[in-house]
């Protein structure tokens, strides 16, 4: 390694914030009162990393947080988790309202908005008494058959606003490590 | 992690990792929704997520969910040439186009785009938002040593890049 490699290292290893030994510190200092294009190499880098340091920070705008919470702590809120069979009941019950529906439209039962508020769930209860479980999946089931359709349709219409069409996908894209192939693509 | 740690966590998190996207896919819609599924997966596995590791969780599927949709682009970005590091570099670039502090930035800002993901990735980390290097490591999935010696390679590179389209470094 000549003078001047040893000396670039010297120039990044100051940057990243490491304090040289004395000596090498010394001897990068004589270096760069020397050498031209190391100490134009260590001016340069200075200057950029400053500029970077210094680059304008941007702020997340306020509808991104409100979509955030939407699609997390507020849907929690709305709907409380059930046991997983029930659960499974209402999915069911959910696919086969919506194949009703999509057969028959004309005869899908319509439920007034006041069922909405006609459900208590007493989740307690629901974890322990089946028979009371299977009773509010069914009630569920209905306003949930009545609605899937027009649910589904304004979740589509908002996943390709905010998304695209491509976004569509999002939840089967793996979160992953990078991997050496990827290293070597990039 | 419960729900206010959540809410605490997108707070806190929220614009570093926007800016973050925003600077890899200069795209500000694109670096929005970037954000809005990183949250919402941090959500999916806030029971699984350790405490001390959301802030390189939440990075890391950031930085995931960037080099994703820069490969659904199908727009291959400039390829780097592997520049020779003794190349001779102008040692007195013109004075007429020296530039203002503005003009660097957007200079740097341009530059930057021109580079690979991953040597975007590296400088923005550790220049711009100054993380230690041990979380830059973890979130590109680096060798402490490699991730070094890519910074730099990048930062050189950079400055080439600047000097040769006349923006002063």
């Amino acid at each position: 390694m000549n003078e001047c490699e040893k000396n670039r290292e010297r120039i990044h290893q100051r940057l990243d914030g490491d304090v040289l030994p004395a000596a090498e510190a010394a001897a990068l200092t004589e270096h760069l009162r020397t050498c031209t294009p190391c100490h134009e190499l260590d001016r340069d880098l200075t200057r950029i990393q400053t500029e970077l340091r210094g680059l304008p920070a941007v702020e997340l705008p306020d509808p991104v947080l409100h979509a955030v919470w939407s699609r997390t702590v507020d849907r929690r809120t709305r709907l409380p988790r059930l046991p997983r069979f029930a659960a499974a009941a209402a999915v069911a019950a959910l696919l086969l309202g919506g194949w009703l529906w999509t057969r028959e439209p004309s005869v899908a039962p319509v439920e007034s908005a006041s069922t909405l508020n006609r459900i208590v769930i007493d989740t307690e209860r629901v974890r322990e008494d089946p028979a009371y479980a299977r009773e509010i999946a069914e009630k569920v089931r209905r306003v949930l058959s009545t609605t899937s359709n027009a649910l589904e349709r304004t979740e589509n219409t908002a996943l390709r606003e905010v998304f695209g069409d491509v976004s569509v996908a999002i939840d089967h894209v793996p979160v992953r490590r990078r991997s050496p192939t990827l290293e070597n693509e990039l | 992690m419960d729900e206010r740690g959540f809410q605490r966590v997108v707070l806190e998190q929220g614009n570093r990792v926007y800016s973050y996207a925003a600077m890899i896919l200069r795209d500000p819609g694109e670096a929005q929704d970037v954000v809005q599924e990183a949250m919402v997966r941090l959500w999916q596995h806030r029971e699984t997520v350790d405490g001390d590791g959301v802030r390189g969780w939440l990075k890391r599927t950031a930085h995931n969910l960037c080099i994703d949709r820069i490969r659904r682009r199908r727009i291959q970005p400039v390829p780097v040439a592997e520049e020779d590091p003794r190349e001779p570099v102008d040692p007195t670039p013109d004075p007429g186009r020296l530039a203002e502090s503005e003009q660097t930035a957007r200079g740097i800002e341009a530059a930057l785009e021109r580079m690979s993901p991953l040597d975007r990735s590296v400088l923005v980390l550790r220049e711009v938002q100054q993380l230690p290097y041990a979380e830059i490591a973890e979130i590109l999935g680096l060798p402490l040593g490699t991730l070094k010696a890519r910074l730099h390679r990048a930062r050189e590179q950079l400055r080439r890049r600047l000097i040769r389209e006349g923006v002063q470094p």
